[in-house]
């Protein structure tokens, strides 16, 4: 009996189990044959202990130094000094020890299995062996040990950095699951120390089974409907951001195996991105374009509303209709590039890629282009996906002269949607224009000089923080992003891009603001794109050349400008990559020191909007939120039974056909409640009986009294008078008494009753129920058809055939 | 050696009522709910409380016992008084009696009575040359029947039958008795000397049974004062008549016995009749009995319906008396109340789930 033969080795399975999954933070899995040999060491040691002793603490520390002596001489073999472990095996788990170390520190999951982590797994896993078998076994406690097991199990899935297969936590918790409910049978068998005989013969037996069979089938309803919960509710709950949670835990870049993940729409206002100084990547690309790739767009926008860009929302179709290529002339040179994108971070439904697109390749997931504007959306995010983009390489003079038969966008909504100059810059915005494009003929000459103005001439500050705001001459400061930036020329690329938008609308050339990353740093032949990346630029229209990208934003930041936006006849750059006016005050890659203060940045700067979906999201990504949010979901789980309880009650009023129904749904209710607070109803008696017993526990006052004895005389009424009284509403009084009652009783009690009704609870409980025999039902047909079958089939086949 | 006292009927009738009542036989159906209203209900409980006020003059400290009497006489039911001699047995029957303005008779019973002493006998008549009824002592509204249990059991079935029907049959001519009608018949407990106990049949005649039992010490001082002086039965004056008796127990009849009470008897009955601890249970005369006392005590409540409580009230004083114990529970000392207050518990009070 003490020794527990099975409970030790279903403790053992029990540690095998859950450390299953540490395997996947290993290159080789082979440690794990040594650690099932020494978790067998400490459930046969365990066995044997406790068979000499019934001692707890003697039989874990005789297991301790067995089984610590067996890992040593596992791992230190030569080391031993006739057979016991000396200095020299501890110098050499010393060695041991520094080998994890130094991998760990080399080293992300999965780690390479050298000795010295083989030791420190193989260890691990002992001591959890030790710590399971003592609480399963040696204690009889195996639920205390689902928490070590939960802990080494959560160390798998927290450090593997993707998600574990199902089948490790399945494996586990079955496992676990049976441990504790051979444990449970165990300690329901051993209730009674004394059998009792029977003075006449029964089928005891019978019963006992019976009533065994009964609370192991409501165990193993339990434990099924909770792992299949487990397995299947992941699957409907929406999956969170993981690094928002970690948020706190996962700043360390240098933490092993810490893959952050970039949602770009959540992260929509920029300077966050910008003064990111993560290293991490967003993603990984290779293109076959030579030279820099153009910058990655992800969004589009050509609504500017309140100072603030908007995306629009309705854009997310599922067409794969890649049409806006078609607004480039057949006279324009174009070049098709492939760029592919592997290790992507980037949340779903965005997509990086250069523009525009006229080949995508997202595998299996599904995704959908934007028709009007070219902007690819996906449903779920993809590892890693390649499209296929044109290269156009239209030459500036053909700009400038116009390409013949292009198409002019009058019938396009998004051209002519990209007219509007923001009103309240208006002002300032055409005075400028007029200034810098005197003596430009064409739309292209003016836009090119407009991008000059603000990457050389116009002696801009590029700088993450914005300056305060200037004043106008009314003394008052202004407001308006775009004119401030303009007054102070001082900002980012959202205020560059921002504001040569409506400098090129004031100048009748359709602009939009495209959003996205510039191409990353290159490294081993491919480009690693991170989230300081984020970057904002114009696209403007002209006709047979499409929707093409200028830069405004000074070099130092962005490098060189669009070939076709520096035509060397005007001889003011020298070349691309040289800019050699452009004036940056500001550190091309911006330090996280540059600026902090978000709030003023936003409030003065002219941030991007994003539609309500996202701001939702990004409401719901702030980890104070996120708390918010719990704090909410439990005060509201908490109130899910009192809430049915009164339903149920008030169903069961509004029910009641007559008199006699509603009185005695009051009464069941009073009694329900009574019971919540722990006054146990009397077994049998009359009506005045329960009043005497419920004035006698609770310590009534004279309402509370006056109230019971008119709650009962009205029950009495319609239970025993004559047929044909009218209807006696007795809420008042069930609340006096309740109130009553509540008041003799423990806070802590009155909190229970109020949490959990026993109403409430019966409800569900019959739900669970119902919905639990389904399968059983839908079975069961079928049982019965197959069992009469086979008592036919007997019948057949027996001599005597009837009929 | 037969003795019969005749009471003459006092005059002065304490209240004079215009009879509201029609039939006071008749049976009492769900819509008629006149009978027991509000105010009839109120006259029920004033008259019982004058009685009761009466007689606890005379009867110190047993108020159940007198409330039992008076429920008894309510519910048109024979009252079997059984205790020890000196107690004051006869003191409540004759105190009943004679706070009633009617006809009261007295017999004590002896081994020598004869049937005729109590049904009344034909005797011929020389001047009209014809026999001639002479009515017994049972031709009275209130018959107490001392000592019954001294009775041969030949006479004292000649009174139980007539108790039951309610009519005397003399050479084959019946006569009616009067209404009301009500025996109060004492007995000796069976132990004591010189006795006949009353077979299984007749006992179930009465409707309920009530022991006296000693007075507390504060009663019996008491007694000692007012006793010392007058006799006690004396200064008793009838505080209502015949006919308010009559219309009070059509009342009763009328008070309402919902399905779920009708069922609750009948599920106490059956207990007994099924009870290991019991030889004989009720019969269908004891649920009979227990229902109307039931009806009794609910309207000396003032309640024009009966409620589980009334019948739990009444089940021991009304069964106790027919149940006959079986072997292993007389040797295990338990008595039939004890056998009945177990089956109170231990059955479920039905209630209505219309």
């Amino acid at each position: 009996m003490r020794t527990r033969v099975p409970e030790a080795f279903l403790a053992f399975a029990a540690t095998v189990a859950a450390v299953l999954g540490l395997t996947t933070l290993t290159t080789t899995g082979n440690w794990l044959a040594t650690a099932v040999w020494t978790c067998l060491a400490v459930a046969v040691a365990g066995i044997g202990l406790r068979r000499l002793t019934s001692r707890g603490w003697v039989v874990l520390l005789g297991q301790v130094v067995l089984v610590g002596w067996f890992v040593i001489a596992l791992f230190a073999r030569s080391s031993l000094t006739f057979g016991l472990p000396g200095p020299a095996a501890i110098a050499r788990l010393g060695d041991l020890v520094a080998d994890v170390t130094d991998v760990l520190h080399k080293y992300a999951a999965p780690i390479p299995t050298t000795p010295g982590v083989e030791f420190l797994l193989v260890s691990a896993v002992t001591v959890l062996a030790l710590v399971v078998d003592y609480l399963a076994v040696t204690r009889n406690a195996p639920a205390a040990a689902g928490l070590p097991l939960l802990a080494a199990f959560l160390t798998a899935a927290a450090n593997s950095g993707s998600s574990l297969a199902p089948g490790y936590f399945l494996v586990a918790a079955l496992v676990w699951l049976i441990l504790i409910s051979r444990q449970a049978s165990g300690s329901v068998r051993r209730w009674s120390t004394t059998m009792a005989s029977p003075r006449t013969p029964t089928t005891s037996s019978d019963h006992e089974s019976e009533a065994m069979g009964g609370f192991g089938s409501s165990a193993r309803q339990l434990g099924v409907v909770a792992l299949v919960a487990a397995v299947l509710l992941p699957a409907i709950i929406p999956h969170l951001p993981t690094r928002f949670i970690l948020d706190g835990l996962g700043r360390n870049d240098s933490a092993v195996g810490n893959g952050g993940r970039v949602g770009f729409s959540s992260t929509l206002d920029l300077t966050r991105s910008l003064q990111d100084g993560s290293l991490n990547p967003v993603f990984s690309y290779r293109t076959s374009a030579p030279g820099t790739p153009p910058p990655l767009r992800v969004v589009v926008t050509s609504d500017y509303v309140g100072g603030q860009w908007r995306t629009s929302p309705g854009a997310q179709s599922s067409q794969q209709d890649l049409t806006a290529p078609g607004l480039i002339s057949p006279d324009v040179a174009v070049q098709d590039r492939t760029f592919a994108v592997t290790q992507n971070t980037l949340e779903a439904p965005h997509i990086a890629a250069p523009q525009p697109v006229v080949g995508a390749d997202f595998g299996s997931t599904p995704w959908g282009a934007d028709p009007r504007t070219g902007d690819l959306y996906v449903r779920a995010r993809p590892d890693s996906y390649s499209v296929t983009y044109r290269e156009v390489n239209v030459a500036p003079a053909q700009l400038r002269d116009g390409i013949p038969g292009g198409a002019s966008g009058q019938n396009d909504p998004q051209v002519t949607g990209s007219l509007g100059v923001d009103q309240g810059s208006a002002q300032v915005v055409n005075d400028l224009v007029a200034k810098i494009t005197a003596g430009t003929k064409t739309s292209y000459d003016a836009a090119v000089a407009i991008q000059n103005w603000f990457r050389t001439t116009g002696d801009f500050t590029y700088s993450l923080t914005l300056a305060a705001p200037a004043v106008d001459g009314a003394g008052q400061p202004v407001t308006n992003p775009i004119t401030n930036f303009l007054l102070t020329k001082q900002g980012y690329c959202v205020q560059f891009a921002s504001a040569m938008i409506m400098m090129a609308r004031a100048k009748g050339i359709p602009a939009r603001m495209a959003i996205g990353f510039l191409p990353g740093t290159f490294a081993e032949g491919g480009y690693t794109v991170r989230a300081a990346d984020a970057h904002a630029w114009p696209e403007l229209y002209f006709p047979g050349a499409g929707w093409l990208r200028f830069e405004p934003t000074p070099a130092g930041r962005t490098g060189s400008a669009p070939a076709y936006t520096t035509p060397t006849t005007l001889g003011n750059t020298t070349g691309p990559n040289k800019d050699p006016s452009a004036s940056v005050t500001a550190s091309a890659a911006p330090s996280s020191g540059v600026a902090r203060k978000l709030g003023a940045d936003t409030a003065a700067g002219g941030t991007i909007s994003t539609p309500l979906s996202d701001r939702v999201r990004i409401w719901f990504t702030d980890p104070g939120h996120l708390v918010l949010l719990a704090l909410l979901l439990g005060l509201l789980g908490s109130l899910v039974l009192p809430v049915t309880a009164r339903l149920v009650h008030r169903r069961r009023r509004l029910r009641s056909l007559d008199a006699a129904e509603l009185a005695e749904a009051q009464w069941d209710e009073l009694v329900s409640r009574l019971t919540d607070l722990g006054f146990r109803p009397p077994d049998g008696g009359t009506l005045r009986d329960w009043r005497a017993h419920y004035t006698r526990e609770a310590y009534f006052d004279d309402a509370a009294k006056a109230s019971m004895g008119h709650v009962v005389a009205t029950l009495e009424r319609t239970r025993y008078a004559r047929p044909g009284r009218a209807q006696v509403d007795v809420r008042e009084d069930l609340r006096v008494i309740t109130r009553a009652a509540a008041e003799s009783r423990p806070r802590g009690l009155r909190l229970r009753a109020f949490l959990f009704p026993r109403d409430g609870l019966e409800w569900w409980s019959r739900l669970t129920n119902a919905v639990t025999g389904v399968p059983g039902r839908l079975v069961a047909p079928f049982a019965r058809r197959l069992g009469r079958l086979g008592r036919l089939g007997r019948l057949g086949r027996s001599p005597r055939r009837r009929g | 050696m037969t003795k019969l006292t005749e009471h003459p009927s006092e005059g002065g009738q304490t209240r004079s009522e215009n009879g509201r009542v029609s039939s006071v036989n008749g049976q009492p159906t769900p819509e008629a709910g006149q009978l027991s209203s509000p105010e009839a209900l109120d006259e029920v409980r004033a008259v019982a409380a004058r009685i009761s006020d009466s007689m606890t003059r005379v009867i110190e400290g047993k108020l159940e016992v007198v409330q039992m009497a008076i429920a008894v006489l309510l519910a048109e039911g024979h009252l079997l008084i059984e205790d020890v001699p000196g107690v004051g047995k006869t003191m409540l029957a004759k105190s009943l009696a004679r706070t009633i303005d009617c006809t009261v008779r007295r017999i004590q019973f002896t081994p020598d009575l004869l049937p005729s002493d109590i049904t009344g006998v034909s005797v011929f008549n020389q001047d009209v040359r014809d026999f001639e009824f002479r009515p017994g002592a049972i031709f009275a509204n209130v018959v107490v029947g001392d000592e019954i249990n001294r009775a041969s059991p030949k006479t004292q079935s000649a009174l139980l039958e007539s108790m039951e029907e309610g009519q005397v049959t003399v050479d084959g001519r019946t006569y009616e008795l009067h209404r009301p009608f009500i025996v109060m018949a004492t007995q000796n407990p069976i132990e004591m000397e010189g006795t006949y106990p009353l077979p299984e049949a007749q006992r179930d005649r009465f409707m309920a049974r009530i022991s006296m039992g000693y007075p507390s010490a504060a009663s019996e001082v008491a007694m000692l004062d007012t006793h010392g002086g007058v006799p006690p039965l004396a200064s008793l004056t009838p505080v209502t008549d015949a006919p308010t008796v009559a219309r009070l127990i059509a009342v009763v009849r009328d008070v309402w016995a919902s399905p779920a009470i009708r069922q609750y008897v009948v599920d106490l009955s059956t207990a007994t009749r099924e009870s290991s601890a019991l030889r004989l249970g009720a019969s269908p005369r004891a649920t009979l009995h227990m229902l109307r006392a039931a009806r009794a005590v609910a309207a000396l409540d003032g309640r024009d319906h009966v409620l589980p409580d009334d019948v739990q009230q009444v089940a021991v004083p009304v069964l106790a008396h027919r149940l006959i114990l079986s072997g292993e529970a007389q040797l295990s000392r338990r008595t039939a109340e004890d056998v009945l207050r177990e089956i109170l518990r231990r059955v479920p009070v039905a209630a209505t789930r219309r």
